[in-house]
């Protein structure tokens, strides 16, 4: 076929590939063009992180293409593909992480956890095919000064969330019911008429949490939350 | 009394000592009570706090002096006297503008106000040097002090009042505090005129409960105040959050749908090279993916622009075709004249779709599509002779083959085939559902009901709705 390049590195056919992204036209893409480059790829539904943690355990191990953002499990939790990276690599993937966000905390988790590199979803798809054929083909996908890069980033960002837990850790119940519905987009009189309180209330919970918080405004603590994402 | 009852603190302590003292106390307030006024008249724009700030300013630092020096240190001093009488004119004039502040005139005149008044009272200090005995005689004169006195009176009853009409305690109390005031310097003439044997620490005492009411009331204003800043300031906090989080909603729906177009791109490079069965799997990925960007879009499906009627057999018979061509034994009974309404690649995507997991999950069972009108709809019947639903699959309902992700773990499949099948003929305004299984005819079937349609139906234009009235 005329479309079909050379493997590079001569990686030898039916080498498998395994594609996990719960997004699907993005992973039957991906699988297609894989095959047509002579591997052995497939795609794995994803459903939930134990279903899929299963599932890779019993394949013949090879190359995994891993997004971040797995969506949601049948039970509403959001997957996040960081836990997948460990139970890979150790049986025996390789594994190369799909971001589709501009999610660095993510990348640098999954690097450190043993991910060989990052690719964007916003790439352009031959660009990100390119990435998946080098590693594929087991050269590097980035320099080790990049590797040591994302490792030190990895550990500023697991300082910087040790910081703000312990200071979302200062708050009291309600003042941390309060913060996540202020996260969720509520307004202030919304959330007094939720808890039956008065808005001097809330405006009391909120400016004790703020000050907890070590913020100046509810944009900034709101911002705060989402940097911790399992909190 | 009061004086009978000072007669006792006057024989423990020095007179002069404890006037200086009341002196200072009340200009000290006076101060506290101006800075508050300023500061309450600039958070709301309030050019009558404004006003009064600068009638205290003056007061305090002018006026309080000027009585304290007269009474204490040089009383028959004709430019001490002629400055404290100028002093209590222009604290007067002071206050009576900020009655009615003349904003047009001083739109931006804070401390104009006291500033001219420290210049009045300097001149006429200066002037006094002069003519001594004039200077003496004007400021020693009771008519104008009475009248100065009880246009300060009148005055700060007047402000009270205002106070209390608008519903406030705090202005009532300040101009309550300015009416003591007042009455003070009143007091203070008696004893000079002679009604009192010593005029001593009345005059100051009450002074002193004046400026002190003022105080309060003005803490209250300040206070009050700076609570309703606060909560306004929350007010915009909480607007500039909520559209901080529209902004990310939005940014977060525009990276979604740039990754799906980005998708979508990389699918028609693959359409042009992939096999026929491949074919099929994209396609239903790529319907999946526009029903996702619909879905990120509101919930709202595409807009449909071909809502038109379509002949059901020539769709049905294509799809046939197809099949036929992978081996398959499938066989179509359609009527040549029907027509249905909506989307035909809806269909032969549906039928395709139903077609698949016959091939799938009953291999090798020859396959029959049917087509008749039922009322108002087009039934399309797809029925296979293999083992029907709940035979070991573990999926036992009907209904939820149509749900996502349902699906049978042995014979594969990613469960997704049947859910948009549904999804796509909801657009449509179509159904699709599973018979039950019956004992005595095994296999699957799969019913799908189109709208009828037998002629070319349109959306009417907008103008021609309006137009027609």
């Amino acid at each position: 076929m005329s479309h079909a390049h050379a493997v590079p590195g001569g990686i030898a056919r039916g080498y498998p590939i395994l594609v996990i992204d719960d997004h699907e036209l993005f992973s039957t893409t991906l699988r297609m063009a894989l095959c047509g480059q002579g591997f052995d790829a497939h795609q794995l539904p994803v459903t939930s992180i134990a279903h899929l943690r299963m599932r890779i355990s019993k394949l013949r191990p090879g190359l995994a293409v891993l997004d971040l953002d797995l969506g949601q499990d049948p039970d509403g939790r959001w997957m996040n593909g960081v836990e997948l990276v460990e139970v890979l690599c150790a049986n025996g993937w390789k594994v190369l992480v799909v971001s589709g966000s501009v999610d660095t905390p993510g990348v640098a988790a999954a690097i450190a956890a043993g991910a060989l590199g990052s690719v964007a979803k916003s790439a352009s798809f031959h660009g990100l095919l390119d990435v998946v054929l080098t590693a594929a083909s087991g050269e590097q996908v980035m320099t080790e000064a990049e590797h040591q890069d994302w490792l030190s980033r990895h550990a500023s960002f697991q300082a910087r969330e040790r910081e703000l837990s312990r200071r979302l850790g200062r708050l009291s119940t309600r003042e941390r019911e309060v913060l996540l519905l202020l996260a969720k987009g509520q307004r202030a009189a919304e959330i007094a008429e939720f808890f039956v309180v008065s808005m001097t209330t809330v405006r009391t919970h909120i400016r004790s949490m703020l000050a907890k918080l070590e913020v100046n405004s509810q944009l900034e603590a709101v911002a705060l939350v989402r940097e911790v994402p399992q909190w | 009394m009061v004086v009978t009852r000072l007669a006792a603190v006057l024989e423990a302590i020095s007179i002069d000592h404890a006037a200086l003292l009341l002196s200072v106390t009340a200009s000290a307030f006076a101060a506290m009570a101006a800075i508050l006024a300023a500061l309450a008249g600039r958070l709301t724009r309030d050019h009558q706090l404004t006003w009064l700030s600068s009638t205290l300013v003056f007061y305090s630092v002018v006026d309080v002096p000027a009585t304290t020096t007269s009474w204490l240190a040089a009383p028959v001093n004709p430019v001490v006297n002629a400055s404290r009488v100028a002093a209590c004119a222009v604290a007067v004039g002071l206050l009576c503008a900020s009655l009615r502040p003349p904003v047009k005139r001083w739109p931006s005149g804070r401390w104009a106000g006291a500033v001219i008044g420290l210049l009045l009272t300097l001149a006429t200090g200066w002037a006094a040097q002069f003519d001594a005995e004039t200077a003496q005689l004007v400021s020693s004169s009771v008519p104008l002090r009475l009248s100065l006195s009880v246009i300060g009176v009148v005055a700060g009853g007047w402000l009270a009042v205002l106070g209390w009409r608008r519903g406030g305690t705090a202005l009532g109390r300040v101009g309550l505090g300015f009416t003591v005031m007042g009455l003070a310097h009143l007091d203070r003439l008696a004893a000079d005129i002679g009604w009192y044997a010593d005029p001593g620490l009345t005059f100051g005492t009450v002074r002193l409960l004046g400026v002190v009411l003022v105080l309060i009331g003005m803490t209250q204003l300040a206070y009050g105040m700076l609570r309703a800043v606060d909560e306004r300031h929350s007010d915009h906090e909480e607007q500039l959050r909520l559209a901080q989080q529209n902004l990310d909603r939005f940014a977060e729906r525009d990276h979604e749908l740039r990754n799906g177009l980005a998708g979508l791109a990389g699918a028609t490079d693959a359409l042009a090279v992939l096999p026929i069965e491949e074919k099929d799997a994209l396609r239903s990925a790529v319907a999946s993916e526009l029903a996702r960007l619909g879905a990120l879009l509101g919930g709202a499906s595409l807009p449909s622009e071909h809502v038109e009627a379509y002949r059901v057999r020539q769709v049905l018979r294509d799809v046939v075709l197809l099949w036929r061509t992978t081996g398959m034994e499938i066989r179509l009974d359609a009527d040549p004249g029907l027509w249905a309404k909506g989307i035909p690649d809806t269909l032969a995507q549906v039928v395709t779709n139903v077609v698949a997991n016959c091939a799938r999950h009953a291999a090798g069972s020859p396959v029959r599509v049917q087509a008749f009108r039922c009322g108002t709809s087009v039934r399309v019947r797809i029925s296979d002779c293999g083992p029907g639903l709940g035979s070991g699959s573990g999926i036992t309902s009907e209904n939820v083959v149509f749900d996502r992700r349902v699906r049978d773990r042995a014979a594969g499949g990613e469960g997704l085939g049947l859910y948009i099948c549904r999804k796509l003929l909801a657009a449509d305004g179509g159904t699709i559902r599973m018979l039950p299984a019956q004992p005595g005819r095994p296999g699957c079937t799969v019913v799908v009901e189109l709208p009828a349609g037998g002629l070319v139906l349109r959306r009417p234009a907008q103008s021609a709705v309006t137009s027609g009235v």
